[in-house]
């Protein structure tokens, strides 16, 4: 078990000889260590998951072999630490262990990817007893970030480091005081991941998925629109790489909510904006049709272990071949999805949606008397109006109802929960936060509804590309026992369905509806 | 957590060469594991140059506040903590006797620890008693060194016989031969025989050699001082055997 360790600014002018010669002249018995490079590798996923749950994950490579260390920020504490060869791409790929258990639900289908690099030296000096038993360790430690192209090194500076053995207090008192009081050393908190991202000009929680675009209280419509509008092409922007990488179904999943938010802001406040956006609205349809097929078919593949479960051990297996197939299909719907992403069209989309957005004439985005009002105004009746327009599609539904109208409610529910987004920051917070709460809850029995209608449709299809032969036989009728259960859950699903929209339609979600958004 | 008790009834088998050199590879393969020195004689926390204490331990072991936690400490290896010998072991037996359950307290003592530590690993002192029969209760399996000889293979008996008798058959017994001599016709026709008639037994022995002896001289693993020799090779072998054996269990 490690403990904590306390971590020191190194004083100036002192190297290890002189060290030694402190902690000598304090009676302490020391045996100095050859020096160790260490080369340490930060992960995380793209959307900070694990930093945002107060982790921070690396791998430690050095002549003593590679360990994986799993560091809590709060008391620069390791929770796990285990020999492995590598970080694997996913945390479901580790070996089962504690390591894998704490990663894994929070990390879940988002590759872990190398984030920053630090080359580190350190000498270490042992503290012994009368047994030449270690009881403390003291390290001295030199950290530099390693910048991409041709390995450039920063400096991070040295640090002290003071390594406590389970079992021995005293000796660390000792230290910790001749370090703290005596000396006045500096103390130093965490793995030095923040250093090593500041020196790259990054910092954490760069990205999130979630949109946080803060709007001052006074501000205009057209202002807080192009705002919202500049933020999601970020959004798009950022997550290219990964998705033209293919490094998870995430970075395509948050693409197509960046491009399916920036049309519905420009759909519902197309009287506040500049004439031209009508013709980027068409563009940006396009990016979304061309990237469905695909998401579509991870969405269906990320569900597919699960539903396979249910059929009991071997039903994954069984089901394989299917599997094959809409892998082999997901990459050919990818090249179609590449090739749009490196289409001409698609640059200049971006290039001239920007330039409008940022250096354009900023009188074109206050040029209408929509776009000059308070946005806290228009986001009110924009709200107000989608509210309503949700009741209506919903409230008339019952279990026999057709899967289109199904369909309909969950549009408006998406638009209404865009809106509640976009605006969030000029209402009160947990005002929205309850408000979203049971909408949320609808949107995840639509969806899940929708899902599996898609996925029913789409399965025979599949089936039909199996090739014949045994295992394609095992596989057609373990579809046939698949089909039957999905089906089931789509019943059971739409059975919810009356229980979650009474909730979202409580007469107090209603009565904080109108407070909040209401015209009167 | 796995609980591993190094146990035999007869002395100088090498139950704590073996208890150090497993606990050390484990700690190695990045498992949290923690070893208990229940030998008075303190021969394992010798090894890893921790004092065995001189004071209350077995009288401790009983009182209902204590936490093996507070004695714990940590060894010169990354993942590898023990649990010293206390002197007063040797009273052990008069201890547990006055006990409600004295057969259960290292069973109890070590429950809090559940979800620290991966492996648990007890050096035992030879012999049957109250403590072993703790041991028996608190371990998943038995660990037997034998030196492949006829008294060795007696005294297997004996165990066997006394956990049937006791109606203890929840852990499995995994003997294994140490201090093989293969100049010795003896040694290894007992080798070559004994695992036809108890498929428990391990198929990784460790020989005789020096390496080993030296431990005491270098107080360390093998590992540690002679990795490449081929007694480390062997504990290495032989560790890898009982982590399959135990994903069987
Ligand atoms: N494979 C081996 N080759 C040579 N010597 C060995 C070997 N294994 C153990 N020894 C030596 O034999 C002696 C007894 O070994 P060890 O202390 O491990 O046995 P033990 O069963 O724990 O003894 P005790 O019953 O006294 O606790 C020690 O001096 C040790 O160095
Ligand atoms: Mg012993």
């Amino acid at each position: 078990m490690s403990l904590n360790s306390y971590q020191y600014i190194m004083p100036r002018g002192v190297n290890a000889e002189g060290l030694a010669e402190i902690l000598h002249g304090h009676g302490l018995r020391l045996e100095l260590q050859p020096s160790v490079a260490t080369e340490r590798e930060f992960y995380d996923t793209f959307d900070w998951r694990l930093y945002a749950a107060g982790l921070v994950f690396f791998i430690d490579r050095s002549r003593d072999g590679t360990r994986l260390h799993l560091r809590a920020l709060a008391d620069g504490l390791d929770i796990v630490s285990v020999a492995a060869k590598e970080v694997p791409g996913f945390a479901h790929e580790l070996p089962a262990g504690v390591l894998r258990d704490r990663l894994l639900p929070l990390a879940e289908s988002r590759r872990l990817l190398g984030i920053a690099s630090l080359k580190c030296s350190s000498r270490c000096f042992k503290v012994l007893d009368e047994e030449n038993k270690t009881v403390a360790r003291v390290l001295i430690e030199r950290h530099g970030v390693v910048t991409g192209e041709g390995a450039r090194r920063l400096g991070l500076g040295e640090r002290l480091v003071v390594a406590p053995v389970r079992g021995y207090s005293e000796p660390l008192q000792q230290l910790r005081a001749l370090f703290e009081h005596e000396l006045g050393l500096v103390r130093l908190n965490g793995a030095a991941l923040e250093e090593a991202l500041a020196a790259l000009g990054r910092h954490p929680l760069d990205y999130s998925s979630k949109l946080r675009v803060p709007l001052p209280a006074g501000v205009t419509a057209g202002e807080a629109a192009r705002r919202l509008l500049a933020a999601l092409l970020n959004a798009v922007e950022s997550n290219e790489d990964g998705v033209r990488q293919d490094l998870d179904p995430e970075f395509l999943h948050d693409l197509r909510v960046a491009v399916r938010r920036t049309r519905a802001l420009l759909g519902q406040m197309k009287e506040a904006l500049p004439r031209s956006c009508a013709h980027y609205r068409q563009e940006f349809a396009w990016i979304g049709r061309s990237t469905g097929a695909v998401r579509d078919l991870d969405v269906q593949m990320l569900a597919f272990p699960a539903h396979a479960a249910a059929l009991g051990p071997g039903g994954l297996g069984d089901l394989e071949p299917l599997r094959e197939v809409m892998r082999a299909q997901r990459s050919r719907e990818r090249c179609d999805l590449l090739e749009t992403l490196a289409a001409p069209r698609y640059r200049r989309l971006k290039k001239d949606w920007r330039a409008l957005l940022e250096n354009g004439d900023a009188a074109v985005w206050v040029a209408t008397d929509e776009a000059r009002r308070p946005a806290l105004e228009s986001a009110s009746a924009m709200i107000e109006h989608r509210y309503h327009k949700v009741f209506r599609a919903g409230v008339g539904l019952t279990p026999e109802s057709a899967d289109t109208d199904m369909h309909r409610l969950r549009m408006q529910c998406k638009k209404l929960r865009y809106l509640l987004e976009f605006f969030a920051p000029l209402f009160p917070r947990d005002d929205i936060k309850s408000l979203v709460r049971p909408l949320k809850a609808l949107q995840d029995n639509l969806g899940e509804f929708q899902d599996l209608g898609v996925l029913l449709e789409a399965l025979p299809g599949y089936a039909e590309r199996l090739n014949g032969g045994e295992r394609a036989n095992r596989a057609r009728v373990a579809l046939g026992l698949l089909m039957e259960r999905l089906r089931l859950r789509k019943e059971l699903v739409r059975a919810e369905f009356a229980a979650v929209w009474a909730r979202f339609a409580h007469q107090q979600h209603q009565n904080r509806f109108n407070r909040l958004f209401g015209s009167d | 957590m796995k609980v591993i008790a190094c146990y035999n009834i007869k002395g100088g088998v090498g139950k704590t060469a073996s208890t150090v050199n497993l606990s050390y590879l484990a700690a190695r393969e990045g498992f949290r594991t923690l070893v208990w020195d229940l030998d008075p004689q303190g021969a394992s926390s010798f090894y890893f140059r921790i004092r065995s204490t001189v004071g209350q331990g077995a009288a401790g072991l009983v009182r209902d506040e204590f936490e093996l936690d507070k004695v714990i400490k940590g060894t010169d290896y990354e993942n590898l903590d023990l649990v010293p010998a206390d002197f007063s072991y040797r009273n052990m037996d008069l201890f547990l006797d006055g006990e409600k359950k004295p057969k259960q307290r290292v069973e109890k003592l070590l429950k809090p620890l559940a979800e620290r530590y991966d492996y648990v690993f007890l050096d035992c002192p030879p012999g049957i008693s109250l403590l072993s029969e703790n041991v028996f209760m608190a371990a998943d399996v038995l660990l037997v060194p034998l030196i492949p000889t006829t008294l060795s293979l007696r005294t297997l008996d004996q165990l066997l016989q006394f956990c049937q008798q006791e109606g203890l058959n929840d852990f499995s017994v995994l003997p294994f031969f140490t201090m093989v001599d293969a100049r010795k016709v003896l040694h290894r026709r007992i080798v070559e025989e004994l695992p036809k008639r108890m498929p428990n037994v391990l198929t990784n022995h460790i020989p005789y050699s020096s390496e080993i002896e030296q431990m005491g001289l270098r107080r360390a693993p093998v590992n540690i001082f002679a990795g490449h020799s081929r007694p480390a090779q062997c504990y290495e072998d032989l560790w890898w055997e009982i982590k399959v054996r135990l994903e069987w269990l």
